[in-house]
């Protein structure tokens, strides 16, 4: 045994903490003001990179992946070194990392405002950055794990249970919602379409916010928390609950955002059971996280960190109180598409991800550039404003929300709707759209009060450098187990047989059916059995586990992917099954099709769904319920998620193309009192004939039942049917090209709801 | 073997085995998680509490 002294790679953490700083900044810029832009339709100026529909995703992005994905790997990087007593191996990697994932931001940041999306809810980059994030995340990976091979201290905290199934789940979950078939460097389809890439889509989209928002935060809650209040963490067993309980469960609840879709019955029903069971997990996390300042409490009138965190972890216990709620189908009814959700979201995003961040950047400043903090009153300002901030925000959303789902779905005596205009509902809540952009210019002061904080700190010391003084064996550190006795060994063989023999009972027939059955029970006996007898080796057995980070992560991915698989395969394995029920949608023509890549590339499902559910409020405003087989050639799918303006899936023949026109040329004109933006620039700019080509072939291999086409007689179809719509339009003076955007756009929306052909016409819907 | 199902079939089946498979398998770990030495959880949750020194 010697002792040696370890120095922190803390450079790479204090570049993370800087950028997740500024990206910070933007995140809620670009915010307050898309937030702003609801009130006020003039702030999009007319033009086409600042609009809401490609600022949004902007926002989003960098809240998620700039914002919270910096401030998660400054916090990963330094408590791990720290909990494992091990430097990070890779200078090298380490700086890959932070100038590789700092790269794909500033590329998102471009891509984004130019109308580069794929169309899909925090998935938007294009396919040339997915691969770039996908190999940075690599990197990432191999850093961590590296750190985790040759760590000085044999024992995995808790909080490093978390950042595994943050590093595993999260490549999971992204590689499979970013399987696409590029048409050009910048464009590519999903392979996924209809109902089967909305439940890949909000599988990804759920377990974003599950595995990139909740557990690598848990992770540092269960560090820095006990750090800042000086004493270990309440109950360190209930920590562990915590963390099997939302690997087991959080993976299964994606379902609920698609609750009353045409989403099969039986997954609706999977993802509400799940989300409720989150509850109790999520709230013994939270209780455990305020318990830890047993006897501390009076710290919070002095200690900034400590305020933002108690403050941070009550809104995790809030939102993850508000989500299952949400997620019973009946309150769904009522909140899914409106303004409840932001709120949610919000409460989430800015009162649990963005107070625990600004509780550990205070907490770490001064202690990497050595100095104190500049000033603990404006730190105690910036946590107030804040404050006022999410509550002005949220509240406002759950009031608006709530007008909006009451309003849309209310019927009179006589069964008509009471509110038959969308507008009124958009006008009724104005006031609360203005109080949001008060509360989120409120939160960015705060921020920036922040920045100004740090700034001064950063100003008053230099970069520190951190060292810990290890006892090193003379042998190199043994893991607790292999990768083999982790797999065989008799808990993990009970739990496989358990499974199959589930499965087996469930899905075979008869005899076997039964004999499964009683094999599952036997197994079950006999597990119980064996515990009790050998309890103390099975213990040793989880203890050793515990050491051991390869077995470890092993098992965790199995139980993440588990819940992925059930859900997954049967809908896309069954694709048939699903496909003969009801009307069957036929191939879009050229010109649809142009004009529906020109409605993703706008960012149009930002504002609008494609998914009328089977509620009488909707069925009587927008026409009959949404079925599967209406979508299944939609490469993605745009179903949607949020009303600010209304359903659009049987808008097709409602208006003539001369609404479309003047709609999108001034929507105030048709609509009086909308807050939807202009698009000029779709009356200058041609349409892209060039790319249909490829796009068609694409399309082809996965599926779409396009017939042999030329390029000559796309060109040839897309000038035709175009020279339609501008025909009927110069019937009211109206003269514009065919090959314009507009007319595209006017020919994608005018054969929504109308683009299906009978079941039984299914072999002759070939296009064109 | 998926082709050969139909949706409506499966609805209560799968949901019931995914909550009955994963609550055995998430208590069966849990209890073993419990029953971790208490010697093993004191040296566990004083892990962040270490001190570095900086200069």
């Amino acid at each position: 045994m010697r002792t040696q002294t370890i120095e922190y790679n803390d450079r790479v953490v204090r570049q993370f903490l800087l950028a997740s700083v500024i990206w910070g900044v933007v995140a809620m810029l670009v915010g307050v003001f898309i937030a702003a832009q609801m009130s006020f339709h003039v702030l999009n100026f007319d033009t086409s990179w600042l609009t809401f529909g490609r600022l949004r995703p902007l926002h989003t992005n960098a809240a998620i992946f700039a914002f919270v994905g910096n401030m998660i790997f400054a916090g990963v990087y330094h408590s791990t070194q720290r909990l494992t007593r091990t430097r990070l191996p890779s200078n090298f990697l380490s700086a890959l990392h932070f100038w590789g994932w700092q790269g794909i931001i500033v590329s998102a940041a471009i891509t984004l405002p130019l109308g580069f999306s794929r169309g899909k809810e925090y998935a938007e980059l294009i396919w040339p950055i997915n691969i770039a994030v996908t190999l940075i995340w690599v990197v990432f990976a191999i850093n961590f794990f590296w750190l985790l091979a040759v760590r000085n201290e044999k024992s995995l905290y808790v909080a490093i249970w978390f950042y595994i199934a943050t590093i595993i789940t999260v490549a999971m979950l992204y590689i499979v919602n970013h399987l696409q078939w590029p048409t050009s460097l910048l464009h590519a389809y999903p392979i996924f379409g209809g109902v089967q890439d909305a439940l890949v889509q909000w599988w990804y989209g759920h377990n974003a916010v599950a595995f990139f928002l909740t557990t690598p935060i848990l992770g540092i809650m269960y560090y820095y928390l006990p750090k800042a209040a000086g004493r270990p963490v309440y109950s360190y067993r209930l920590s562990v609950v915590h963390f099997w309980s939302l690997v087991f469960i959080y993976i299964w609840a994606g379902p609920h955002h698609l609750l009353n879709t045409a989403l099969p019955e039986w997954l609706q029903t999977l993802g509400m059971v799940f989300s409720l069971m989150l509850w109790a997990p999520s709230w013994g996390g939270m209780l455990n996280g305020l318990l830890t300042l047993r006897g501390a409490w009076d710290k919070l009138r002095t200690d900034p960190v400590l305020k933002f965190f108690a403050a941070g972890v009550t809104f995790y216990g809030m939102s993850t109180f508000e989500g299952p709620l949400l997620a019973i189908r009946s309150i769904n009814a009522v909140s899914h598409y409106t303004d409840w959700t932001i709120g949610h979201v919000h409460s989430g995003t800015l009162g649990w991800n963005s107070f625990m961040a600004a509780g550990m950047f205070y907490w770490m400043a001064p202690r990497l550039w050595n100095t104190k903090l500049f000033s603990t009153r404006l730190a105690d300002v910036h946590f107030w404003l804040g404050m006022v901030g999410i509550l002005l925000y949220v509240a406002s959303m759950w009031v608006s929300g709530i007008t909006q789902g009451l309003m849309l779905s209310a019927v009179t005596p006589e069964g008509v709707l009471a509110y038959p205009n969308f507008l009124e509902v958009v006008n009724s809540v104005r006031p609360m759209l203005h109080m949001r952009i008060l509360g989120g210019a409120l939160f960015l002061f705060g921020f920036l009060l922040m920045c100004y904080n740090l700034y001064r700190t950063i100003r008053s010391g230099k970069p520190a450098t951190a060292t810990v003084e290890v006892a090193i064996p003379d042998k190199p550190l043994k893991e607790g187990m292999g990768l083999a006795a982790s797999l065989f060994n008799a808990p993990v063989l009970y739990s496989f047989l358990l499974v199959f023999f589930g499965c087996a009972w469930g899905f075979a027939q008869g005899a076997i059916s039964t004999i499964a059955f009683v094999l599952l029970v036997e197994t079950l006996l006999v597990a119980m059995i064996h515990m009790s007898i050998s309890g103390i080796k099975w213990s040793h057995w989880y203890e050793r586990l515990l050491e051991s980070w390869l077995p470890f992560t092993l098992l965790t991915f199995l139980a993440a992917v588990a819940g992925g698989m059930i859900q997954i395969l049967p809908t896309v394995f069954s694709k048939e099954a699903v496909a003969s029920d009801g009307p069957m949608q036929r191939a879009y023509t050229p010109l649809e099709l142009a004009g529906r890549d020109i409605y993703v590339r706008e960012g149009c499902y930002n504002c609008h769904s494609q998914m009328i559910r089977p509620i009488v409020g909707e069925v009587l405003r927008y026409g009959p319920s949404g079925r599967l087989t209406e979508s299944i050639y939609d490469f993605p799918f745009q179903w949607g998620s949020k009303r600010t303006g209304p359903d659009i899936q049987r808008v097709g023949g409602k208006y003539p193309n001369l609404w479309h026109f003047q709609h999108m040329l001034n929507p105030r004109t048709t609509s009086i009192g909308s807050n939807m933006p202009a698009y000029p620039w779709l009356f200058r700019d041609k349409t892209d004939v060039a790319a249909l080509p490829n796009k068609i072939a694409v399309l082809r291999k996965m599926g779409v039942p396009y017939g042999p086409m030329t390029n000559e007689q796309i060109t040839a179809s897309l000038t035709a049917e175009g020279q339609i719509i501008t025909d009927d339009l110069a019937k009211s003076d109206i003269k514009i090209s065919p090959d314009k955007e507009i007319i595209a756009v006017i020919a994608y929306l005018q054969q929504l709801g109308k683009n299906h052909v009978a079941a039984t016409e299914k072999a002759a819907a070939t296009n064109p | 073997m998926f082709d050969q199902l139909q949706l409506a079939d499966i609805s209560a089946t799968v949901g019931m085995i995914a909550f009955a498979t994963s609550f055995s398998v998430f208590a069966f770990i849990v209890t073993l998680a419990l029953r971790c030495p208490r010697r093993k959880i004191a040296h566990l949750e004083h892990m962040p509490l270490e001190e570095e020194k900086r200069s």
